[in-house]
């Protein structure tokens, strides 16, 4: 919104006092639209309306007969077929045409009912079936239109009638064409077909060579693979036979051995029987030695005391020595006293001891005695404790001669077991020994029959390789004929034509070989869109004319202050752009959802109108602030050079040098430049130009205004007083 | 303040054959009122334009602010405001008393202000007010002036008031006001010229100031009031 105490603001506010003054502003705005609008409304589409006008289309043809391709007659009504053209639902020549008798039509054109009249003339069905003839004839058809009505439905009409003539010429000659084409396709692809096939013989005789060539050299790996295994066939026969007798010997051994084991068997269980008291008797023997030993031990201890007690004889011994002189004189007096009594026995008994006596006394022997004694108690100490040592020994074998009879009697049972068990498995081994014999002597029966196969195969594969090298050669000789096949009906084939899918358009191309595309660039859809740039500057100009009518280009007061003129100058200049932007808005918003002229860029087309509306209102309001009332006059002439120069119907190339010399001086040729790029969607480049060329203009015309402004702050007594004839 | 601000010698217009004043000897102080008094016709409008730097007269050298006329016009016209002159700057009938304030704010501001508060227009509004207020018989009830109201419903008095202030807005160091007999009542007469010398006294300010008949101009005795007779040719 404009602010409410703004300059444009304020000028508005102006006219909102009085109804009327509302409705001048409203005016203002819709002006342009009023102008352009209604302009590229009656102008939308007139072509697309042609279909409004009635046409007559008079038919005096009659029926033709032709005859075919293939040979069978056809009826040819070329005329009727385009008057049912012109006429059916789907038509789409331009006019709304009706089939008229000759009177009808030729009264409905003078008064003007219809547009135009074509006429087909009689002969028109056997002139347009004698093109495939001997004879050809023209075909004409004749289109009349009335310049007293409107000259430029002439220079329409024409142009539907040769889109017609050239339709039905098209037409005539295409079926005829067709049929020669399609033909020469069929022999083409029967040909081609062949070739194909040919080449697919070639192919396989090519890969059939190629399988005998690796089937010789098979044969061949065959062959020698067969007398290796004759070889070793051979080899296996005598292995085989040795094998037959090995197993033979085998099964012999075995029963040998198993003889062996049962008599080690029968060994064994009685040494287990034998040595069952064993360990009972070892115990025995190990008390009795134990008690030996004890019984050595008395021994010893006996002779120990002994000997203690020939020790203590040897003293008394000594003493008895000292006995001697004492014994001498003894005797000497029992000697004198049995010699006094010789009857006296005991005195004689005396004396025998008493000589025994001093004879002992006198050789010594009683000390020898003792010697003896002591040594031979030593002796007999040393023996028993010797003896007693012994008997330990003997008793501590003993003893582990019973602890160890219990395991040795175990052993011997577990070998008695064990030699039950050998004889048991040699007895098996003599039983398989003898089978394997019998397999062996099988088995070098088949070997020697497998030899002999291998032999023959050998024989075999050596033949299959000779005939496998026959077959290659053969092979190769057929694909070779096979590719020449190929080659010559593939070459047939070529030089046959195929027309194919495109018979059809070939037939239409031949039947009318010139034929005109129209490609339009940036093409518009309708003649509106196509004037569209040229009115709405036009109407944006006119615009601007009627806005500085009702506004005042500045403002007395502003110029009357002591603010600046510039400030006086864009204060008269704001409110007038704005109503131009309402303008451009309110015009294109009408001509986009009501006309129904489109663009692909309506934003910057709108946006583009608008830069368009205030550049023109700065102009106007510096023609008015310059020129006052004549200023409005000047627009007017401008507005009409601009119309004549700004090239928006015909290109300016095609005017007088005058406009086209004007052409690059007026700002509305760079507005419907700009335009044009944007309603048709062309390329922006142009645009920005035009942009900055009226931009120029805005501020050329704001920068006159100013001048005009700042000469127009002084007054004179004839503008003081205008009522005073001067 | 006893600076000569407005010298003029031999000051005269002729325009269309016709001779609009001739023969002005001016010297009018800083601070000063120049009262032209003259017939209607007689050329006063023109004068005080010519004064103001908005027409070139055509005899005699014109000394303004410092400036000679008419070669310094632009920065005279910088410089001298002028109240509402028929003819020349007349008010809006079509708009309101706030909207010609705001149009003269607007106009004064920088470009890149380019609208007015409600506020700046109420406080040119309250200025009016005092004025009237200041010049008007003690007990009298002074009407507030409507901001809404169309210029063409307003009482003259007041609409001249209006004239000044806008005038001022652009702080001038001369005010033109013309006519000031054009307001019907004496009394209305009276008060605008009151309020002339009331503003004189708050504002470094020399008035020009034009009128056919000088009876309701109360003479203070040692102000620097020169009265010009122009007489009708």
């Amino acid at each position: 919104m404009i602010p409410r105490f703004s300059l444009p603001g304020l000028e508005l506010a102006r006219f909102r006092r009085a109804t009327i003054t509302r409705l001048a502003l409203v005016a203002v705005v819709v002006v342009p639209l009023i102008y352009g609008g209604l302009y590229l409304w009656s102008n939308s589409d007139p072509v697309s309306r042609l279909s409004n006008l009635q046409a007559a289309v008079v038919n005096s043809d009659t029926a033709a007969t032709v005859t075919g391709v293939d040979g069978s007659p056809r009826t040819v009504q070329a005329g009727q077929d385009l008057v049912t053209e012109l006429t059916g639902p789907d038509a789409a020549a331009g006019f709304s045409w009706h089939a008229t008798s000759e009177a009808r039509a030729a009264k409905g054109l003078a008064d003007g009912e219809y547009a135009a009249v074509l006429r087909i003339p009689k002969g028109f069905s056997a002139a347009l079936a004698s093109t495939g003839g001997d004879a050809p004839q023209q075909a004409k058809l004749s289109v009349t239109t009335d310049d007293a009505e409107n000259y430029i439905l002439g220079q329409v009409t024409n142009t539907i009638a040769t889109t017609i003539r050239t339709k039905v010429a098209a037409g005539a000659t295409t079926d005829y064409l067709e049929n020669v084409y399609v033909a020469f396709s069929k022999v083409h692809d029967s040909l081609g077909q062949a070739a194909d096939g040919a080449g697919q013989l070639k192919d396989g005789a090519t890969r059939a060579g190629e399988g005998a060539d690796s089937l010789v050299v098979g044969l061949g790996d065959l062959g020698t693979g067969a007398q290796r295994l004759a070889t070793g066939t051979g080899q296996l026969r005598t292995g085989a036979a040795d094998l037959a007798s090995g197993t033979a010997r085998l099964a012999t051994g075995a029963d040998s051995a198993a003889a062996g084991a049962g008599q080690l068997s029968t060994g064994l269980g009685r040494l287990r029987t034998a040595t069952k008291d064993l360990p009972s008797q070892t115990a025995q023997l190990s008390d009795g030695a134990a008690q030996v030993a004890h019984g050595a031990g008395q021994v010893s201890a006996g002779a120990a005391a002994v000997s203690a007690a020939a020790d203590r004889l040897l003293p008394a011994v000594s003493a008895a020595q000292d006995l001697g002189p004492l014994v001498d004189q003894l005797l000497t007096q029992t000697r004198a006293l049995a010699a006094a009594n010789p009857g006296d026995a005991n005195l004689a008994q005396a004396v025998t001891t008493l000589q025994e006596a001093q004879q002992a006394l006198a050789d010594g022997s009683a000390a020898g005695v003792a010697t003896q004694v002591r040594q031979q108690v030593g002796a007999l100490a040393t023996g028993a404790q010797q003896l007693s040592d012994g008997a330990s020994a003997v008793s501590g074998g003993a003893k582990q001669l019973a602890d160890a009879a219990p395991a040795l009697q175990q052993g011997i049972a577990s070998a008695a077991d064990g030699a039950a068990t050998l004889a048991t498995g040699t007895r098996t081994l003599a039983t398989g020994a003898h089978s394997a014999a019998d397999g062996a002597a099988a088995l070098s029966a088949g070997a020697a029959r497998v030899d002999d196969g291998a032999t023959s195969l050998a024989t075999g594969t050596t033949r299959a390789q000779t005939g496998a090298s026959q077959l290659a050669d053969g092979t190769k000789q057929l694909a070779d004929g096979a590719g020449t096949l190929q080659t010559q009906l593939a070459d047939g084939s070529q030089q046959v034509p195929d027309y194919g899918e495109e018979g059809t358009a070939r037939a239409g191309v031949v039947a009318s070989p010139v034929a005109a595309d129209r490609v339009k660039e940036n093409a518009v859809p309708r003649y509106s869109d196509g004037l569209a740039p040229l009115f709405v500057p036009v109407a944006l100009w006119v615009g601007g004319m009627v806005t500085y009518m009702v506004l005042r280009a500045v403002s007395q007061r502003a110029l009357a202050s002591t603010a600046s003129s510039y400030r006086a100058a864009v204060a008269g200049w704001v409110p007038g752009a704005l109503l131009g932007v309402a303008q451009a808005v309110v015009l294109w918003l009408v001509l986009f959802l009501a006309v129904g002229i489109a663009s692909p860029n309506p934003v910057a087309t709108v946006l583009f109108a608008a830069l368009v509306a205030v550049v023109f209102t700065a102009i106007h309001q510096c023609l008015n602030a310059l020129l006052g009332g004549v200023g409005r006059l000047v627009a007017l002439v401008l507005l009409v050079l601009q119309l004549t120069s700004a090239g928006g119907t015909y290109p300016v190339g095609t005017s007088p040098d005058f406009f086209g010399g004007l052409h690059p001086f007026l700002p509305m040729s760079y507005a419907v430049d700009g335009l044009r790029h944007l309603v048709t969607g062309a390329p922006a480049g142009p645009v920005w130009t035009d942009v900055a060329v009226l931009l120029g203009f805005g501020v050329l015309a704001l920068g006159v205004t100013v001048l005009a402004c700042h000469r127009r702050r002084t007054w004179t007594v004839a503008e003081l007083h205008p009522s005073l004839s001067l | 303040m006893t600076d000569t601000l407005i010298r003029a010698e031999g000051l005269g217009l002729r325009a269309g054959g016709r001779t609009v004043y001739s023969d002005v000897d001016l010297d009018v102080p800083a601070g000063g009122t120049l009262v032209v008094r003259g017939r209607a016709g007689s050329g006063k409008t023109s004068l005080l334009l010519t004064l103001a730097g908005r027409m070139r007269p055509s005899a005699g050298t014109l000394t303004v602010l410092g400036q000679t006329l008419p070669q310094r016009a632009a920065a005279v016209r910088r410089r001298v405001a002028l109240a509402e002159v028929r003819g020349v700057n007349e008010l809006d009938d079509a708009l309101t008393v706030e909207q010609h304030v705001a149009e003269r704010l607007v106009l004064h501001q920088p470009w890149h202000r380019p609208w007015a508060g409600g506020r700046q227009v109420a406080e040119q509004l309250e200025r009016v007010e005092q004025f009237l207020a200041l010049t008007a018989e003690a007990g009298a009830d002074v009407p507030a002036l409507r901001p809404k109201e169309f210029v063409s419903d307003v009482d003259p008095l007041e609409r001249m008031v209006l004239g000044v202030v806008l005038a001022l807005i652009g702080k001038p160091d001369v005010l033109v006001v013309d006519d000031v007999d054009s307001l019907r009542r004496s009394e209305d007469r009276r008060r605008a010229w009151e309020s002339l010398a009331a503003l004189q006294e708050t504002t470094p300010l020399t008035v020009v100031a034009s009128c056919s008949d000088a009876s309701d101009v109360r003479w203070h005795p040692g102000d620097h009031r020169i009265l010009l007779d122009l007489p009708e040719l």
